[in-house]
């Protein structure tokens, strides 16, 4: 995974951070956030800390046109991550939360290989709910989002590897925020958020590179079962315009990706959950651009304190 | 713009903390006709109010322990009663309710969560115990379990229970309620 797509999945998992992720008698409004969204505190959570492992598969990219392009057969690249994360209640309706990644990545090409990795981009993410998902008929739960991205990982251009394997970050600060709307109906639950991001411009030689503001949008819509456990669909879509260097705008360079994922979560008990989710970028053309197209896996543990 | 302005009071009245006060004069209708809380609490030294929402996972857990509570009090003078405070209560769902969850105790209809608002009742499972004035004694969780119950929790409303029927203080007048969220409007 490239730093920029590597920082997209970290946007994902930054808004799926702030964001919340249910019955015959299983309430949507008390389990069904943390299936969506694994680091987000649900409704009695005071505390919790977790882990998640991904893995992706590279099948391809979409090119500046947004034509998808597959992986030549002696190209090759896979990707690892390890987020561990931990959220905190700081006020009744208020919880912060940090992620802190560990990234690999292993490549292939023109006949070279070469695997490397580290820390990647820490995030610190906050979440006010004006309104709880569930507290009106009506009316949807309100969520206000913010968080900071610090560029703690590797840049390409500093990168030592081979095929840059050890580049683990994007080299900007990013700073967010955005609303989450949920509603629950019965065991079901609906969710609509949306993020927006800006980045620092940052230094590569003498040339002053800034990404565009970033925009993302996730849809999650899930039913909790009397057990406990929950299920999901989230759909998201992420558009950045062209980057600029040095002031003037870098054509061809806006980005544009969509994902698609199914999450299950489990509770094992009353503070343990194990969580799982496969997700893809679909691979047809204009469905992205300059963004590589990925299959993946997660699986996650979260352990909550009442 | 419209829109948010119409939403602004509610929004607002959603971030603020309600403040319980006492709610003597919340007027509820039980199985037999509308009561003032006072009127009901003065039929019994203590009362217990347990606010539901039937489809709650928290609150099904706790219903063994419910009637297990009601057993053992109500032949001490406990009077207990279920609240239905969540938006479209009426006599016949609150009779329904009561069936529906083989509770031993009647069900209250809570029209427009007025008692809820007034005990700062946000959660299904919140409990509240009141003494023969109405006043507070105990508010909060039925006890420290949430959906899944352990011999080891700790029994709030047993103890204040045991502490206000030995003419005690109750020694933890507070608990916090793990339940779900009532749709109150």
């Amino acid at each position: 995974m490239s730093p920029s797509s590597r920082s997209t999945f970290a946007s994902a998992l930054a808004l799926a951070l702030l964001l919340r992720a249910a019955p015959a008698h299983a309430q949507a409004c008390c389990a069904g956030s943390g299936v969506v969204t694994p680091a987000r505190l649900v409704l009695d959570d005071d505390a919790l800390v977790g882990l998640q492992l991904r893995a992706a598969h590279h099948l391809g990219s979409h090119d500046a046109r947004g034509e998808y392009v597959p992986t030549p057969s002696h190209a090759r690249e896979l990707n690892f991550e390890q987020n561990v994360f931990g959220a905190i209640r700081v006020l009744k309706r208020g919880q912060v939360a940090a992620l802190v990644p560990f990234v690999e990545t292993h490549r292939r090409a023109a006949g070279r290989s070469s695997t490397g990795g580290g820390l990647g981009d820490i995030n610190f993410a906050a979440r006010y709910d004006v309104l709880l998902a569930g507290q009106s008929q009506l009316v949807p739960g309100l969520g206000l989002l913010a968080g900071v991205t610090l560029p703690t990982g590797r840049t390409a251009e500093a990168a030592r590897n081979p095929l840059a394997t050890d580049a683990t970050g994007i080299g900007a600060v990013q700073v967010n925020g955005g609303v989450a709307l949920e509603q629950a109906f019965g065991a079901w639950f609906f969710g609509v958020s949306g993020l927006a991001s800006l980045r620092t411009a940052r230094t590569v030689g003498t040339t002053q590179m800034r990404l565009a503001p970033q925009y993302t949008l996730l849809l999650s819509a899930g039913h909790a079962f009397e057990s406990g456990a929950t299920a999901a669909v989230i759909a998201s879509y992420m558009a950045e315009g062209d980057a600029t260097a040095n002031g003037a705008r870098v054509p061809e360079s806006a980005r544009r990706v969509i994902s698609l994922s199914v999450a299950g979560m489990v509770p094992l008990g009353d503070q343990l959950r194990l969580l799982a989710s496969v997700s893809a970028n679909p691979p047809r053309s204009s469905f992205g651009m300059n963004q590589p197209v990925t299959t993946g896996a997660t699986l996650g543990v979260i352990w909550s304190y009442l | 713009m419209r829109a948010l302005l119409v939403l602004l009071p509610f929004l607002l009245a959603a971030c603020s903390t309600p403040t319980p006060t006492t709610p003597e004069k919340v007027v509820l209708l039980a199985p037999d006709g509308e009561r003032p809380l006072r009127e009901i609490a003065a039929r019994a030294p203590l009362t217990v109010l347990v606010f539901l929402a039937a489809d709650c996972p928290c609150l099904h857990a706790h219903l063994a322990r419910l009637r297990d509570l009601s057993a053992i009090y109500a032949p001490k003078g406990v009077q207990f009663l279920a609240v239905d405070s969540e938006v479209g209560a009426t006599p016949a769902r609150a009779a329904a309710a009561k069936s529906e969850l083989e509770l031993p105790f009647p069900v209250v209809v809570d029209a427009r969560a007025r008692l809820a608002n007034a005990l700062g009742a946000e959660y299904a499972t919140f409990t509240v115990v009141l003494d023969r004035e109405a006043r507070v004694r105990y508010r909060g969780g039925i006890d420290s379990d949430k959906r899944k119950l352990h011999d080891g929790a700790t029994p709030y409303v047993k103890d204040a229970l045991d502490d206000l029927l030995a003419g005690k203080a109750p020694r933890r007048p507070e608990g916090k309620a793990l339940g779900c969220v009532l749709r109150k409007w």
